[in-house]
């Protein structure tokens, strides 16, 4: 990152108020999406419910990702934590919703990390899951380790 | 079929892949480019090279714990867990979990764990702890 961009990002972090609503994305969780959630983590499908496919949970934990990445600049930006509560499967051909807002941030080892707080729904009402994302604004190979 | 771990100190299965590019890209969108699809990206971030996403090995944590405690365990089940160290393409990833304790939870019973991804160089990719519902008598299995 160049050094002008490096004080944008600075500039962003310092002025990006807690409790910011992120606002929200919404997406469909299409047969596609979830056979290359699949093929790239190797599971094994559940098994249907109720005549219905079932994507699995673990397809959710990004969801706080996508929604940072429509708000925020984050293709230099590391994960550095993450909490997940799953309250229900997801059904493959739903649409997801996802919203959150910005509950902390803060400077440590010389990276800047911000906090957010993340709900997947789906477009029958169910809150999929709930979770906590901690990601490095811009990762710094220099800084020390969260 | 073997019961589910449910006794302190008892150690799930551990579920092991070989990271490749391949799974690397397919986790991120398609045509995506970052850090953990771009080696540009990565080195120009100080990265030796592209980085896997530490979301990819919450998804083997949680296979692990579909396959110890079964589909009717999903719902309900919590991780929580740090990135800690990189994983770059060619790298092997075994997810590992430790029972720490069992409480009764209605008619069931609520597992806490430890789980954690080492890499073949023994560092821990991520780690944290899981809480798994568990219903009583259930069997363990990918159901």
């Amino acid at each position: 990152m160049a050094e002008g961009e490096r004080q944008k990002a600075d500039q962003a972090f310092h002025e990006l108020p807690i409790g910011t609503d992120i606002g929200s994305i919404e997406y469909t969780l299409s047969e596609e999406r979830v056979e290359r959630h699949l093929k790239a983590t190797h599971q094994t499908p559940y098994p249907e419910r109720g005549g219905e496919r079932l994507a699995p949970v673990s397809i959710l934990a990004s969801d706080g990702i996508w929604l940072a990445e429509a708000r925020f600049d984050i293709s230099e930006s590391v994960h550095a934590g993450q909490r997940l509560e799953v309250l229900n499967i997801p059904i493959v051909g739903s649409r997801v919703r996802v919203s959150g807002k910005v509950v902390d941030k803060f400077e440590k080892g010389g990276r800047q990390f911000v906090v957010m707080d993340v709900v997947s729904e789906d477009d029958r009402g169910r809150v999929l899951a709930r979770g906590r994302m901690t990601g490095v604004a811009r990762y710094r190979p220099e800084g020390g380790a969260p | 079929m073997t019961p589910p771990s449910v006794e302190p100190g008892a150690e799930l299965e551990p579920v092991s892949r070989v990271v490749t590019l391949e799974d690397m890209l397919l986790f991120e969108p398609e045509g995506e480019k970052n850090i953990h699809t771009d080696d540009e990206v990565a080195r120009a971030a100080g990265l030796p090279a592209a980085i896997a996403a530490g979301v990819q090995f919450m998804s083997y944590i949680f296979d692990m714990l579909h396959r110890e405690y079964g589909f009717q365990s999903v719902e309900g089940t919590v991780l929580d867990v740090r990135v800690r160290e990189p994983v770059f393409a060619g790298d092997t990833v075994t997810a590992r979990g430790r029972v720490t304790e069992v409480q009764a939870d209605g008619s069931g019973r609520r597992v806490s764990l430890e789980v954690w991804c080492e890499t073949q160089r023994g560092g821990h990719v991520i780690a944290g702890t899981a809480q798994v519902p568990v219903a009583g008598g259930e069997a363990g299995g990918v159901t």
